[in-house]
């Protein structure tokens, strides 16, 4: 199956995923070339315990090579992107990518937010040096850790989306915004209209630029 | 460049130091919210925010810790320990805006934990602090002012005043300050770093009170900022011998410090011997971090064995100095765990026992858990003789596992739970094989 329908596919599968408390949430950093050639795309999405929670992503693209460099826990293919389980402690998309510019990406999920009795479920995404591991991008997250947003699963059903700021002056520039909060099972009207959005969505996306997951 | 001398570092620390304060007490009109974690590749530790709200009446004052009530798997440490409780229970200094959390209000905390097998699958806090009530709290308006040798004219804004060695507020523009304090409160102190400091005894406090305190301010003083020194990869006070590189990281109010210049970064002997300069191993980091390769580190180390003291100076980009002295101990050697189950009883259940482990002669002690096979993770261990202790009560009879081991290679320990009927049969409490 080529890519075109494999990301067409993907595309009509997230659709029916976000039929229920989903929130689709999309990402894009840009100027990744001030960091130099290679980077470690860090995505980890680590359990904090009940209610059980998992992310699927999705639509990836970008202008330089992107492969899997590991999976770790509860991370594995799927289509043409990933899914993230809850089930280890720290679940891990480390992606290589190389000669970008660009990378844009997105995921989703039905999320059942933690209210605070326990920790929450969190995605985390850093730009790391493949070579040691530590951070290539430094941003004003709060812990230090130089994540470039987090997005706990927290208190309301969108969850609590944080995106940090450069503070190294490197000129890398990064946006998430959540896109979608379905609350009801689509129609199937409106089923067919969105597998036709995915249908343009898709061929936009794979005409923009290379995937290579 | 001005490097302190100890006896300077210890009367400044004094007076310096939170933990002169008067004991704080476990405030229970609370709450604490818990959001989830990151895993800092950097430092290896799993960071959350736990955010602490006053849902009281009364506001809290510093000493405010968040301490750690329990966490699981037992063998989850804390890298921004800050010290521990009287029962032993690890807390993290909570920075508070204002210098006080009033009622309603909310703080956040990070809290960064160290793990042996990379999960926390548990924890829970509780808060101790000082409540100020209308029958425990004066109020006291403090002017700082240079000594007369200095000129005696007001130091002007931006000076830390301290109560009892915890930071409850800065100066204004006329070099004042106003403060609701215990009424048992005793000293207060005044300072900017790196070297203006002065104190003053607080007079008899009565509740309901205000009172006028005066501080003269030299610049005998030799301080540091209010910040904590931290060695990546410290666990337990161990580092790994086969560390690619050792890191270590300045934080003020758990915010990391960008270090501009590195002064100087010595190896300090506890028992008062030669320091020796290791500045030249080290270089800053583009995270501003500063690091150095770990073979060069641990040459110029020397002798693996015993207690080590490192003490780092570095400037931050405002030029404000930074300087802190940690222990460590280097452990060379990799070791495995096993409780095994009594012979006298077979199919006891071994999973979940909680481990102590302690080194001998050293300050070294930490625990760890058994999974269901009775495995328990250990860290790279020094040379030395290690004592192993877990306990566990089944259909009324006790079991113990306690001995020693001996490390001096890479070795598996297995620890076997004795019941009486095992103690009676001389079943050897421990034994070790290369592993």
């Amino acid at each position: 199956m080529s890519k075109f329908w494999q990301s067409v596919l993907l595309a009509t599968a997230g659709s029916f995923a976000a039929s229920a408390h989903a929130v689709t949430i999309n990402f894009s950093v840009d100027h990744l070339n001030q960091l130099g050639g290679d980077l470690l795309v860090a995505i980890d999405f680590i359990d904090g315990g009940a209610p059980s929670n998992s992310v699927d992503l999705f639509n990836f693209v970008t202008d330089g090579s992107l492969d899997v460099h590991l999976l770790e826990g509860g991370a594995s293919v799927s289509g043409s992107g990933f899914s993230l389980t809850d089930g280890s402690f720290l679940n891990s998309v480390l992606l290589n990518l190389s000669s970008a510019s660009f990378l844009n990406f997105s995921w989703s999920s039905d999320i059942q937010p933690s209210l605070g009795a326990d920790f929450a479920d969190q995605l985390a995404i850093y730009l790391l040096n493949p070579a040691d591991y530590y951070p290539a991008q430094l941003t004003s997250d709060p812990l230090s850790a130089h994540a470039l947003l987090t997005w706990s699963l927290f208190g309301s059903e969108l969850g609590e989306l944080n995106v940090y700021s450069a503070i190294d002056g490197s000129g890398v520039q990064w946006q998430a915004s959540i896109v979608s909060d379905a609350v009801s099972v689509p129609e199937p009207s409106s089923l067919a209209m969105l597998v036709l959005g995915a249908v343009a969505l898709g061929s936009r996306k794979y005409l923009r630029g290379e995937v290579r997951v | 460049m001005k490097t302190w001398t100890k006896a300077g570092l210890a009367a400044a620390a004094m007076l310096m130091a939170p933990w002169i304060a008067a004991a704080p007490v476990e405030v229970s009109e609370v709450e604490i919210i818990k959001k989830g974690f990151s895993l800092n590749r950097a430092t290896n530790t799993f960071d959350t925010l736990v955010t602490v709200k006053n849902t009281g009446s009364q506001p809290l004052a510093p000493p405010f810790r968040l301490v750690v009530d329990s966490v699981r798997p037992v063998s989850v440490s804390l890298y921004n320990q800050y010290g521990t409780t009287e029962q032993g229970e690890p807390y993290v200094e909570v920075d508070l805006p204002g210098y006080v959390l009033q009622p309603g209000q909310s703080t956040q905390v990070p809290v960064r934990f160290v793990n042996l097998g990379g999960a926390v699958t548990q924890a829970d806090f509780k808060v101790i602090a000082q409540p100020l009530s209308a029958q425990n709290s004066a109020d006291i308006t403090v002017t700082a002012k240079w000594t007369e040798e200095a000129g005696g004219q007001a130091v002007g804004e931006g000076y830390l005043v301290k109560v009892d060695g915890a930071t409850r507020a800065v100066t204004d523009q006329d070099g004042k300050a106003q403060i609701k304090v215990p009424t048992d409160a005793q000293v207060v102190s005044v300072q900017y770093a790196p070297n203006r400091f002065g104190y003053a005894d607080l007079p008899t406090l009565s509740a309901g009170a205000s009172a006028l305190v005066e501080v003269r301010v030299s610049d005998s003083g030799e301080l540091s900022e209010e910040s904590q020194l931290r060695m990546d990869r410290l666990q337990h006070l161990m580092i790994p011998r086969d560390l690619g590189q050792v890191v270590l990281r300045f934080f003020q109010n758990e915010v990391q410090v960008r270090a501009d210049l590195i002064e100087i970064v010595e190896l300090r002997d506890p028992a008062g011997g030669k320091t020796k300069d290791i500045t030249e191993l080290f270089s800053i980091k583009p995270d501003g971090s500063i690091a150095a390769s770990g073979n060069t580190f641990f040459n110029a180390v020397g002798s693996i064995a015993g207690k080590k003291l490192l003490f780092a100076q570095v400037l931050d980009s405002a030029g404000k100095t930074h300087f802190q002295e940690i222990p460590f101990y280097i452990s060379q050697f990799k070791t495995q765990g096993r409780l095994t189950a009594p012979p006298s009883n077979p199919g006891l259940d071994l999973s979940g026992i909680p481990v102590e482990i302690s080194v001998l002669n050293t300050d070294i002690a930490f625990l760890s858990e058994t999974t269901a096979d009775g495995s328990f993770p250990l860290p790279m261990l020094p040379a030395g003789n290690i004592l192993v202790k877990a306990t566990l009560q089944s259909g009324g009879t006790p079991y113990i596992a306690s001995g020693l081991a001996v490390i001096s290679g890479n070795v598996r320990v297995a620890v076997t739970l004795r019941g009486p009927e095992d103690i009676a049969n001389n079943v050897a409490p421990v034994t070790t094989s290369p592993l």
